[in-house]
């Protein structure tokens, strides 16, 4: 096996990759450039974006040529140094758009979420890959489970919810790929759905205060506070747990009081989150999903957004109205243009053609991951590039499902296309990885 | 270590994946391609403006050349919806903007956030002067919502002159929405409500345009698409002469009397020289109130001459000695003794001059409008008759002039008592003999009498609109006399009509309008009032050689006496008419 590394060790660099890479970023310039066109600091933001692809490039050749080993040494490193990162950005971030998430440099901004979810990727592909039974036991789980909780709790208090549903998709593809057994999948999935019971109660209220006439729904809604409402209510819910569980037990006397106790944390859990997150979410935020709730409800409000982003692209028609000719862009009528709303931009000024072009060479930059992470020669590597992987996925749904009107109005960006520092240079250095992968593969075919 | 790889495991979700990019790509041709010209259409309308320009009305112009109505240019603050406001944001526009314009903050907030919901530009404030264009400037730069703009507003010069002819114009009243916006008018357009400015209204609506802009998401200028031309609506040139007008306008002023009119037509033609209304509506004031919509407009509307119904009294001797003469029953010479008073069996009937005429023929008894005579001449010709030459002269019609609200005279005579109540005494005769009792007319009714009488027996229907010209002088329209019927007296009946017409201005009660080189037949009238002092009549006509003949209906409500109220009026009228300088000997002789 290892003679036919040696044999198969041709090419250096995925060329296909980077070719996909670069023709996004090309269209990016474009997008940009007409987006920004009236904006009075369009020059900025165009230095900007150059100065982020030079960086970003750079790091992609620097992390290219370096075994990607080395981050397997480091891990634990980047591990800390972007708990630090997220830590500080709470105490000297600068806040934008309602999210205090950015670090004001002398001369750019720099988002350390976007490095941070990179390099927790990295982490628990390295941890995973080091203990690969890890995920076949819970106590296994709940340590890689106590590893993550902090980045989140951490981007809550920013708040970034979108940061966190962008990273929560790739863990949950590496977790299913590293063989997590699939009633842990269970587990997990009833603790989200209980922490986002709360939140879900809270949104439907905000949406429809009227709801609260509802006795029941008014007591439930009361106790979704931190105060002694919530405690009363989980020492009760406690005991109703038991004396079911003793009912219950002279029928079937196989189910033991460590069952009962379970359920009973996850659940606790669960709900004292809920309660966690509805307390970070933001007035805006709340608009954001009532206007994917109601759109039309009010149409100069926060739906306005998405429907003159959607006028933008359906306006585009097959062939677009021209590259700096979209009425929608350079008027200013789509929101976000130049960051997460650029598909709109492509579409509008590129039609069909530009944006089936974008979701095909998205759809390639997928695949070779895929294929990468099947010609990878350790278990590191496979992880890494399903983990990355799944992010763009996740990055891909959510953006371009938002302006589909698949998916409220999230701040996603598209990797490579939306404008923004930081991430473009995360999304390099995540190319850089994976073509450090391919480097160093071994072919099996 | 190959264990930990699930490439299977890989597949499959590589494999949802794609199924997901297929599921984006149906809905992407869903968007771009299929509502392909549905989105387009949103993002054209999202990108241009119209700035709406109303085009001017047309002019209203005499026949003389003076322009009665016009346009003058006019400032007002605009409110142009924008997307990025708030209610704090428009709370704070209102109150600056009511602190520059002095109107209730709160009223202005609420046409706003109107203006906002609807998304749709609104006039705020109407008119404003050159301070607050300054003032509305300085804060335009924090509120770009807000444009001044430059409109057509009406404007009166004479004010209340010709005020019921002319009419006036105001925005359009809820009752009548329907019927202009199918017409494509915007709900706040200016209309005309009254008199030409209503009845011309299709004619006189200018044509409006718009200026298309493309502007950007804050509603900002960018650039000037086009713009689609506005014109002017056509001109209205009205057969009234101005001179004329006026003259009758200001005899009417001068009068201690409350309320009057005097209306003057060619009478070989129907078209109306002068139609005078006192008191006229201040057409001005309309304009300059049409925005407060609260405004009530308590205005003397009543339009006399063809809303007024009077007694027409002596005038109505006229009729009555066209049937003495029509029936042959009496000669013009047969005279009948006046001692003040006439028995008529179960009651005394007085004549107005209670020392009596004495001797009265034909020509006095008209020239004196001694009541004895014609009580006399009512006995003997009998009521048919006197109401058939009254219904040939269409004293039981409308005249067809073209204005709204004309009401129909009533002639009561015998034939129409004996439909309703079925009964007709001998007084009733005597009494509209000399035009009391249950007839009544309206003043351009009794022109039209006079018109045929002084014409020969022919019916014009009574027109003031000439014709109408466009901007390009191109005569669209033009009004010609329309015959609407005749009538035939014997020639002696003509004789001597004209010459006891003659005689009532010569020597009789309507001296005072006798003037030099102009011959005037006319005569007066006294309505006798329940409700207050008597009104004035006075229908002339007036002829003189190779001019047109005129004919002229006067009244004064509470004017006392014809003689010395209407007369006058008619004097003044006729005077202006042929160009004859004031004739200061008419003597103010209260004579009837």
């Amino acid at each position: 096996m290892i003679d036919q590394v040696i044999v198969e060790r041709k090419k250096n660099i995925d060329l296909i990759l980077i070719f996909c890479v670069y023709f996004i970023v090309l269209m990016s310039f474009v997008a940009v450039n007409s987006a920004v066109s009236m904006l009075d600091y369009k020059d900025r933001i165009l230095k900007t974006q150059i100065f982020a692809l030079i960086i970003g490039s750079s790091m992609m050749v620097f992390v290219w040529f370096f075994d990607y080993d080395i981050l397997n040494e480091y891990a634990a490193h980047l591990y800390i140094f972007s708990l630090i990162s997220l830590l500080l950005v709470l105490f000297f971030g600068i806040a934008d758009k309602g999210s205090k998430s950015w670090f004001r440099l002398p001369f750019f901004s720099i988002q350390p979420s976007e490095f941070a979810r990179v390099f927790l990727l990295v982490f628990i592909s390295s941890y995973l890959s080091k203990r690969p039974f890890m995920l076949k036991d819970f106590i296994g789980i709940l340590k890689v489970f106590l590893l993550i909780v902090p980045f989140f709790v951490l981007m809550i208090k920013q708040p970034d919810f979108s940061g966190i549903l962008i990273t929560v998709f790739p863990l949950a593809v590496l977790f299913f790929v590293a063989g997590i057994d699939v009633k842990y999948f269970y587990i997990f999935g009833f603790y989200i759905l209980v922490a986002l019971l709360v939140p879900f109660l809270g949104v439907m209220i905000k949406i429809k205060p009227e709801l609260l006439n509802n006795d029941i729904i008014e007591m439930f809604y009361s106790i979704t506070y931190f105060n002694i409402n919530m405690i009363i209510f989980l020492i009760s819910f406690f005991i109703i747990f038991l004396v079911s569980w003793i009912i219950i037990r002279k029928l079937n006397p196989l189910i033991e009081l460590g069952y009962v106790l379970f359920i009973y944390t996850l659940f606790a859990l669960g709900y004292v989150t809920g309660v966690f997150i509805k307390d970070q979410i933001k007035e805006y935020q709340y608009k954001r999903i009532e206007s994917f709730i109601y759109p039309e409800k009010d149409p100069r409000g926060a739906g306005y957004n998405i429907i003159q982003a959607r006028v933008a692209l359906g306006s585009g028609g097959f062939s677009g109205k021209g590259i700096f000719k979209g009425s929608q862009t350079r008027l200013g009528f789509i929101p976000e243009r130049h960051t997460d709303f650029i598909v709109s931009v492509v579409g509008e000024e590129m039609g069909f053609i530009g944006v089936i072009l974008l979701i095909i060479s998205y759809v390639i930059i997928i695949n070779r991951f895929k294929v990468i992470a099947f010609s990878s020669r350790d278990l590191f590597g496979y992880y890494l590039c399903i983990s990355f992987g799944g992010l763009f996925m996740g990055y891909f749904f959510v953006n371009i499902g938002m302006i589909l009107g698949f998916f409220p109005v999230a701040g996603v960006p598209l990797p490579f296309l939306s404008y923004g520092g930081s991430n473009l240079v995360a999304s390099f250095l995540i190319i850089g990885i994976i073509q450090s992968v391919f480097k160093r593969r071994i072919s099996i075919a | 270590m190959e264990i930990f790889r699930n490439d299977e495991l890989v597949n499959k979700i590589y494999s949802l994946f794609y199924i997901i990019v297929i599921i984006f790509i149906i809905r992407l041709i869903d968007i771009q391609i299929i509502k392909y010209s549905y989105f387009y259409e949103l993002s054209e309308k999202n990108r241009t403006r119209v700035i709406p320009r109303n085009g001017p009305r047309g002019n209203i112009i005499t026949s003389d050349g003076i322009v009665v109505a016009r346009n003058k240019i006019s400032y007002s603050i605009m409110y142009f919806p924008s997307d990025t406001t708030n209610y704090d944001y428009l709370k704070k526009l209102s109150y600056l903007l009511s602190k520059i314009v002095g109107l209730n903050s709160e009223k202005l907030l609420t046409v706003i956030l109107q203006a906002q919901n609807t998304h749709k530009p609104i006039k705020l404030v109407d008119r404003i002067g050159l301070e607050i264009i300054k003032s509305v400037y300085e804060i335009k730069n924090i509120f770009p919502e807000l444009e001044i703009i430059e409109e057509n507003i009406r404007d009166y010069p004479f004010n209340n002159y010709l005020s019921h002819v002319i009419g006036y114009v105001g925005k359009i009243e809820e009752k009548d929405i329907r019927k202009y916006i199918l017409k494509g008018y915007s709900l706040d357009s200016i209309v005309g409500k009254n008199g030409v400015e209503l009845m011309y209204e299709d004619e006189l609506r200018g044509k409006n345009g718009g200026l298309f802009i493309e502007v950007d998401n804050r509603g900002r200028l960018v650039k000037v698409l086009g713009y689609e031309p506005w014109s002017k609506g056509n001109d209205v040139y009205l057969t009234v002469n101005w001179n004329v007008q006026k003259a009758a306008e200001d005899a009417l002023r001068k009068l201690p009397y409350k309320r009057g009119a005097a209306v003057a037509c060619e009478a070989d033609s129907g078209r109306i020289i002068a139609y005078a209304v006192k008191p006229g509506i201040d057409l001005n004031n309309f304009v300059l109130k049409s925005s407060d919509t609260s405004y009530s407009y308590n205005v003397d509307e009543f339009n006399i001459p063809i809303q007024g119904l009077y007694p027409p009294a002596s005038t109505f001797k006229i009729i009555t000695t066209i049937a003495a003469l029509e029936s042959q029953k009496i000669s013009k010479d047969r005279k009948f003794f006046c001692p003040g008073f006439y028995d008529a069996g179960s009651r005394v009937f007085k004549c107005w001059e209670k020392r009596g005429h004495g001797w009265v023929s034909m020509i006095d008894g008209l020239a004196k409008s001694c009541d004895v005579y014609y009580y006399n001449v009512a006995d003997i010709v009998g009521p048919y008759e006197i109401e058939n030459i009254a219904k040939r002269f269409r004293l039981d019609q409308k005249t067809g002039i073209d204005m709204p609200y004309e009401k129909t005279p009533i002639i009561f005579g015998p034939k129409k008592r004996i439909e309703t109540k079925g009964y007709w005494y001998r007084g009733d005769t005597l009494n509209m003999s000399i035009g009391q009792g249950e007839i009544v007319v309206t003043p351009i009714s009794m022109l039209l009498v006079i018109m045929a009488i002084a014409n020969g027996g022919k019916f014009y229907k009574p027109y003031y609109v000439e014709k109408i010209v466009d901007e390009r002088g191109n005569v669209l329209k033009e009004n010609y006399p329309i015959v609407t019927g005749s009538l035939t007296l014997k020639p002696h009946t003509w004789d001597v009509l004209y010459k006891a017409l003659r005689e009532v201005v010569i020597n009789g009660t309507g001296k005072a309008c006798d003037v030099n080189g102009i011959e005037v037949y006319g005569k007066t009238g006294t309505a006798q009032n329940p409700h207050g002092k008597d009104h004035a009549w006075f229908v002339a006509f007036a002829k003189k050689d190779g001019k047109k003949t005129i004919a002229v209906s006067v009244i004064i409500e509470h004017g006392e006496h014809g003689s010395s109220a209407a007369a006058p009026v008619a004097s003044k009228l006729i005077q202006a008419y042929y160009n004859v300088r004031e004739n200061n000997s008419i003597k103010m002789e209260i004579i009837e």
